[in-house]
């Protein structure tokens, strides 16, 4: 909770490992989540360890069989988990709570699918963050505020316009680390964020 | 309907259920009949239904094994509709196969039901080893396969599940994962195959499908006249109570087997199956002897109250006997004696003969039963030494 306190995104970073690989991510869930709308601490912290437990794709991955899908689909759900946070109340497993979020997201994907257009493209978590990370004077404060570690990889990739792949090489990290980051990035940036894209 | 799905050309609609329809199709690279199983296309936009679907894929290839259908691959089609290439069972349903056979007069005869019984144990085995309950066994779904028989599998000559033959549970949509779930679960399942706590949400367990292959086996029996040991048996498979029913699948089987193997189901099977082989002989004749050492034990359980029963040895002196514990009518058999510490001895035989001091006998039965032979010898210190040696002469 130290490292919590000091917004120390490495080392945030580093026990949210801990806590997953040590098999505690459920209970370090439950802790986060229900400090998450009042700390953004808690709340990148949070999004650390969700990403990092692998339970979103898990239940991405029981409902979609196509990798990238379930990798688009996995980010729109951590968004969407960032954003309707305040509305978690506790009481039963954090999971428990993200698993018809994923649903949803899931039942957004395959409908987009089965359109022809693509009207709805916009409307999806991910794409409207990247989207508005790009384009919006009022989220750039909320991108200086981001952890070093996540701000560099979501700006290359949101506002600079490059690929996962040109981010990777210009960080000189993995294109599954950098990719990793700018989706915790780009939740992190909706959680400062309210519905109309303005601070908190 | 698509003809094609990706490298698998779809060639005939073989079963269409309400979430599913089944198709023969023919995988173009390795050039083999396959059976594609695809969620329909209304249900494919559903989450919780694809999930399910695709969980019934990766618990068939968790179970593995010989009593599953084997799953070649998963795929998606261009309308998202997720569909699993499974091994085609070319032999049909288990439901199938008893109405073919009944439509000309046939009643299920000893050795059908232990021919069912066996694969269907062994396969549901499996899935509870993979910590899966199936729920849903009926006759519909479990598959017939062609395959040689393994060497070691006896030959029963049955005509509903044949030598050639394997049995493959399918259909694993209802099944429950006992690893994540706590087992509660909704009510489902195939109606009149269903045990009584699926009815309902509730409580399930791996008990549930001895509730299930009991069933199926009732339904195959039914018009036969069996024995009464095999009617207990099933029916205390289908205890309402799950707690009641035998308690796993190796259970039921054996009791199934002890209830079909004594003498006059096992002579009646033989009439119609081709001549038993080797291996069925021993099972049979290592059921009668479970019944025999049971019957022992309980006859000694007895005596021992009285007084215990006279050791085999002592300090510094023992005896014992060694021989076949399975001989056949006419054969000569051999039995020897290892005695340490004693310098003389008796042998008891089962023709009331006795034979002192000699290191081994030779007996030669006339008729099937079962016989003891008897050492005895006596310490220095006057303290009584037996070995007894139970043996059954088969025909």
């Amino acid at each position: 909770m130290r490292a919590l306190d000091a917004a120390d995104a490495r080392a945030a970073s580093r026990i949210t490992d801990e806590l997953v690989s040590a098999g505690a991510a459920d209970e370090a869930l439950d802790t986060l989540a229900e400090r998450a709308p009042t700390s953004r601490a808690a709340l990148e912290m949070l999004v650390e360890t969700l990403d990092a437990s692998g339970v979103v794709h898990r239940f991405v991955g029981s409902m979609l069989l196509d990798r990238d899908a379930i990798d688009d689909v996995a980010q729109d759900t951590l968004i969407s988990v960032v954003q309707s946070i305040a509305s978690y109340r506790g009481g039963g497993r954090f999971t428990s709570w993200v698993h018809p979020i994923a649903r949803r997201r899931v039942a957004d994907h395959l409908r987009r699918g089965r359109e022809t257009t693509t009207l709805d493209e916009r409307l999806l978590p991910a794409a409207r963050m990247s989207s508005m990370i790009a384009t919006r004077a009022s989220v750039q404060q909320a991108l200086a505020n981001l952890p070093e570690l996540y701000r560099i990889p979501v700006v290359l990739r949101d506002v600079h316009g490059l690929t996962y792949a040109e981010v990777a090489e210009r960080t000189g990290r993995s294109l599954g680390t950098v990719k990793s980051q700018v989706s915790r990035g780009r939740a992190m940036v909706a959680g400062m964020l309210n519905e109309d894209g303005e601070p908190t | 309907m698509t003809v094609r799905l990706g490298s698998y050309r779809i060639t005939e609609s073989i079963g269409a259920g309400s979430f599913a329809s089944v198709h023969r199709a023919v995988d173009e690279r390795l050039n083999d009949t396959v059976a594609i199983k695809i969620l329909a296309e209304n249900h494919s936009m559903n989450p919780e239904i694809r999930e399910r679907f695709i969980a019934e894929g990766r618990a068939l290839r968790r179970v593995g094994g010989h009593g599953v259908p084997t799953v070649y691959d998963i795929g998606e089609s261009d309308r998202q509709q997720p569909y699993l290439v499974l091994e085609h069972a070319d032999r049909g349903s288990l439901r199938e196969r008893v109405e073919t056979l009944r439509a000309d007069g046939w009643i299920a005869q000893p050795h059908d039901l232990l021919a069912l019984a066996r694969p269907l144990a062994a396969g549901i085995a499996e899935v509870h080893r993979a910590r899966l309950v199936h729920r849903d066994l009926s006759p519909g779904n479990l598959l017939l396969a062609s395959h040689p028989s393994p060497a070691d599998q006896p030959m029963l000559g049955s005509h509903l599940v044949r030598d050639d033959e394997r049995l493959l549970l399918a259909d694993l949509g209802m099944c429950k994962d006992l690893a994540v779930n706590s087992g509660l679960t909704v009510a489902g399942g195939t109606s009149g195959f269903r045990p009584p706590e699926q009815d309902a949400p509730g409580t399930v367990d791996t008990r549930a499908d001895i509730w299930g292959i009991s069933a199926v086996l009732s339904w195959v029996a039914e018009g036969a006249t069996l024995p009464a040991a095999l009617t207990r048996v099933l029916s205390r498979g289908q205890s309402t109570r799950p707690a009641r029913r035998q308690p796993d699948a190796r259970v039921w089987l054996r009791e199934v087997e002890d209830a079909l193997a004594p003498p006059e189901p096992a002579v009646e099977a033989r009439q119609t199956a081709p001549p038993a082989s080797a291996p069925q002989r021993r099972r049979l004749v290592a059921a009668i002897a479970t019944a025999v050492a049971l019957a022992l034990g309980f006859v000694l359980g007895i005596w021992v109250a009285d007084e215990p029963p006279t050791p085999s040895d002592a300090p510094g002196a023992s005896i014992s006997i060694s021989g076949p514990e399975e001989i056949s009518v006419g054969e000569h058999a051999v039995y020897s004696a290892s005695v340490s510490g004693v310098e003389s001895w008796s042998w008891s035989l089962p023709n009331h003969r006795f034979v002192s001091d000699e290191a081994e006998v030779t007996i030669t039965p006339t008729s099937p039963g079962t016989g003891e032979i008897v050492l005895r010898s006596r310490t220095e210190d006057g303290d009584d030494l037996e070995a007894r040696r139970t043996v059954r002469v088969v025909d």
